[in-house]
């Protein structure tokens, strides 16, 4: 697993692809939103959406990193001879998580900056971008990693990603609505929510990935 | 120490191959020969388990060793960093030393992208033999490689009929000499 993961940083840092899309997209993202509310003052959840969208937009460059790449490159060969697909799965998953977590922390004060939002609830906030990230790592993991295999990977990633990122970002802004501001108690609900969606992605994903890793 | 039993491969409603039998017992080559689109490639994939057959089974060596020109390397990584990306997810040591037996000691930190098709094949044979397989499966083996190159092929068949045994498809005549046994695809 830590070696899949230092092998994931190791070709990011030298080609810098995925850190750089993702951020690139969060960044367009981010000022386009910052333009559109330059004049008003965003609902906190409305501004829980839009930040949501911009990490949504960052992360979803992931799905085509990691699994598929290593597919379409066709250095997938490699790990199917040397490695189990749990630690595969691991590896990547994390490097996913770490990259997401990272975009993140540079799009959300860029956020704030832009829109002109800051928390009500910093540590719900902090909570729910953390743990949302996570969860959506685990999501693009699994879906990535289903796919990489099969034919035309690329509107399977789409049809098969939509049901599974779908609750993760229905959470994330129901928590973060909350830490910015709009009344309600059910913000750390929603981010126990994220744990449990992403805890659940990370457990059947080694096990659905094991099953598609060799046929 | 490898065998297969009846073994075919479908891709959609076309048989590549069907029923194919074998066995390969310690010391011995076996020699995968026929035209292009036989089925060889996807043949010493199955036996190095990286495709399911379609029917039959085969298996028997614990360890298996891999080389073949369609095997990719991570073009990021280093030669030494192969070895040890390997050596890690295979808890055996990275073995470093390999890369002086290959010709590689040289360019062992340079990165594979640029290494030429030769290099990439030596780098390939120190992966393949890296946790000392008891199956050592090779594909075309000599392709891309120079005088030196073939040598070093010729000195890892004969280290390799000591530890175990060895699958080699080739359609080269030079490479023929290494078959104890011949398997033909047609």
């Amino acid at each position: 697993m830590r070696a899949v993961f230092r092998k994931e940083a190791v070709s990011e840092l030298r080609g810098r692809h995925g850190v750089v899309t993702s951020l690139l997209f969060a960044f367009m993202t981010v000022t386009a939103l910052g333009v559109a509310a330059a004049r008003t003052s965003p609902t906190p959840s409305l501004a829980a959406g839009m930040l949501w969208a911009a990490l949504l937009f960052a992360a979803i460059t992931g799905l085509v990193r990691t699994f598929v790449t290593e597919e379409d490159q066709g250095t997938g060969d490699l790990l199917r001879l040397w490695a189990k697909p749990g630690a595969v799965f691991w590896g990547k998953f994390l490097y996913n998580g770490a990259l997401i977590v990272l975009v993140a922390a540079i799009v959300a004060p860029l956020f704030a900056l832009f829109v002109g939002v800051s928390p009500h609830d910093w540590a719900l906030a902090v909570a729910a971008i953390f743990v949302g990230c996570v969860a959506l790592a685990a999501a693009i993991s699994l879906c990535g990693a289903l796919v990489a295999r099969a034919e035309g990977h690329g509107a399977l990633a789409g049809v098969i990603s939509i049901p599974v990122l779908l609750p993760v970002v229905f959470l994330g802004v129901g928590a973060l609505r909350i830490a910015f501001g709009e009344p309600g108690t059910s913000g750390w609900v929603s981010v126990a929510g994220l744990v449990g969606l992403g805890a659940a992605f990370v457990a059947a994903g080694p096990y659905l990935f094991a099953a598609v890793w060799k046929q | 120490m490898i065998e297969a039993e009846r073994i075919g491969k479908r891709y959609g409603d076309r048989w590549i191959f069907r029923g194919v039998s074998f066995y390969v017992g310690q010391g011995e080559c076996l020699l995968v020969t026929g035209a292009n689109g036989a089925g060889k490639s996807t043949l010493l994939r199955m036996i190095a388990g990286l495709e399911p057959p379609s029917e039959g089974s085969v298996g028997g060596a614990a360890t298996v060793g891999y080389c073949s020109p369609e095997l990719r390397l991570y073009p990021m990584l280093s030669a030494e960093e192969h070895l040890q990306l390997a050596g890690n997810l295979r808890g055996i040591p990275a073995s470093c030393g390999l890369l002086d037996r290959v010709g590689l000691h040289a360019k062992a930190r340079d990165r594979v992208s640029t290494y030429s098709t030769g290099m990439r094949s030596r780098l390939k044979f120190a992966l393949a033999i890296q946790q000392r397989p008891e199956l050592l499966v090779l594909d075309e083996p000599g392709a891309g490689l120079d005088k030196g190159g073939r040598a070093l092929l010729d000195e890892l068949v004969d280290e390799q009929r000591k530890r175990g045994a060895i699958v080699l498809a080739t359609n080269d005549p030079a490479e023929r000499r290494f078959g104890d046994l011949e398997l033909r695809l047609d």
